[in-house]
């Protein structure tokens, strides 16, 4: 079997894994985080979007030997020290998921496109999430804190932290 | 999916050994966006899947102002879109990327892997086909160019033999004053095209048009190259009258097929009219900035 040596978060994972596996269970199965999301497993609905090495990618869609020697971002990495990101934040303060199923791959989206764009418009945030799906169709509080997250990372200012993972 | 054996060659020439070895037993392996989905249902089932991942003559692009644009048929569609490449000769490329899927598929998906799947509601497959590209394969035989508009066979099928990897894509150079553009109808953003149009025009010295081509996809199982409409812009001055004329002469000589999915002939028909006469307008626009 061939051997994947992979860093998720920053960590190292190495296993012998079956060729077939997906990035996707790799990251839930082997790394054990649950975070990305399995929708379609067909590529479409971005319940899955991890990054690797920089660029978003659908984990459900690439083999995990294709992140071999790579640097994977899930979900997981966003927040430090126990403090969510600025963008996971204005999420929270926007009410940006209903059911939360697919609230992963959003804010992955959404940190690709402010790491590229720091001032978007309305309409490039929809464009740049446009392949992820929100089955509970709430896209308009969705660009609305993405676009609140814009402003608070180009203000540049830390904003007191009100919500703590695992409180 | 079925079990397979993972091989991941480090080389061309390796990678086109273990083609030549294992034949219609083994696939090749690009982006994967499309092979994954058909393998995790069981429509393809290799029992060697040759990843062309590692292959770094593979991923490069390059312009030759005598020989045009060389396309690694490992470039991704990402990759394309911000190597600079993309004149308004090319302007039709940059359109079909534009319109692709969406930006994860488009961070792995690549055009020769996209070219090589020949879905007949891709998108690729008529840029190609209309800039009069040329596809460079190898294999334990040797090198060989196939012009594109050879290459799509129908439905999934290539010109490329079972052992034949698909090294370049080839685009070559086109006169100053050439513009192109590609427009295509999806209900929702992404989706694959109900129809789609692919047009490039070159003004000669007095601004009349020295030369038009246009290509209809989506409406047969492969790109489909029109005759009669690039003919009534030929010689004459562009204008948008000129431009709605060559429209409605697509529209007559398109017949597209009715599928139970996308609709009716007639209404792929209405859509051919509209999407001809928008993809020929933005080319026509372009062919004032055309410096190539
Ligand atoms: C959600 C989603 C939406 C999509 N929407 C669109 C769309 O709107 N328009 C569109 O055009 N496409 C769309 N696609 C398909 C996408 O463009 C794929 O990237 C493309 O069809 C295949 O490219 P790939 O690099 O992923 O190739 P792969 O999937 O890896 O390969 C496709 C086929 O080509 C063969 N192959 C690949 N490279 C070579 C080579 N160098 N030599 C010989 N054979 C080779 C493989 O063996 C396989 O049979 C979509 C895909 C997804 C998942």
């Amino acid at each position: 079997m061939p051997r994947v040596s992979s860093r998720i978060n920053g960590k190292l994972y190495t296993a012998e894994i079956d060729p077939r596996t997906l990035l996707l269970d790799f990251i839930r199965d082997y790394a054990g985080l649950t975070g990305s999301k399995r929708g379609c497993n067909e590529g479409k609905c971005g319940a899955c979007t991890v990054m690797v090495d920089g660029l978003t990618v659908k984990s459900c869609n690439l083999l995990a030997m294709r992140a071999h020697n790579k640097e994977v971002l899930t979900i997981e990495g966003l927040a430090t020290d126990g403090h969510l990101s600025p963008l996971q934040q204005c999420f929270h303060e926007n009410h940006s998921l209903q059911c939360g199923f697919c609230t992963a791959g959003f804010l992955m989206s959404a940190k690709y496109l402010l790491e590229h764009n720091a001032k978007p418009s309305d309409g490039e945030i929809r464009e740049s999430i446009h392949g992820n799906v929100c089955r509970c169709t709430g896209y308009q509080k969705i660009v609305e804190g993405i676009q609140a997250a814009a402003q608070r990372l180009r203000a540049g200012r830390e904003e007191p932290v009100v919500a703590k993972v695992g409180t | 999916m079925r079990s397979f054996e993972y091989l991941r060659p480090t080389s061309l020439d390796e990678a086109v050994k273990l083609m030549a070895k294992h034949g219609r037993k083994a696939r090749v392996l690009a982006g994967g966006q499309s092979l994954l989905n058909m393998m995790k249902l069981r429509i393809a089932s290799p029992e060697y899947l040759v990843d062309l991942c590692e292959l770094d003559e593979l991923t490069t692009a390059e312009a030759d102002s005598r020989q045009g644009l060389r396309i690694g048929a490992m470039v991704t569609y990402h990759q394309l879109q911000k190597s600079g490449l993309l004149n308004s000769a090319y302007g039709m490329v940059g359109d079909a990327l534009e319109v692709i899927a969406d930006e994860q598929v488009r961070h792995v998906g690549t055009l020769g892997g996209s070219c090589c799947q020949a879905d007949p509601h891709g998108d690729t497959p008529n840029v190609v086909v209309a800039l009069e590209a040329e596809m460079e394969a190898v294999s334990s035989k040797g090198r060989r160019l196939i012009r594109a508009g050879k290459f799509f066979a129908g439905l999934l099928e290539t010109a490329l033999a079972s052992d034949e990897i698909l090294v370049n894509i080839r685009l070559p150079q086109q006169p100053a004053s050439t513009g192109s553009a590609y427009e295509k109808f999806a209900w929702r953003k992404g989706d694959y095209a109900i129809i789609s149009a692919a047009s490039l025009i070159t003004l000669g010295n007095g601004g009349q048009c020295a030369r038009a081509s246009m290509v209809i996809g989506s409406a047969r199982s492969s790109p489909l190259v029109l005759g009669r409409a690039p003919s009534v812009l030929v010689d004459k001055k562009v204008t948008p009258e000129v431009i709605a004329k060559a429209a409605e002469a697509a529209f007559e000589e398109v017949e597209p097929e009715a599928d139970a999915i996308y609709g009716s002939s007639e209404y792929k028909k209405e859509l051919v009219r509209t999407l001809a006469e928008r993809s020929l307008l933005s080319a026509w626009k372009r062919t004032q900035r055309g410096i190539n």
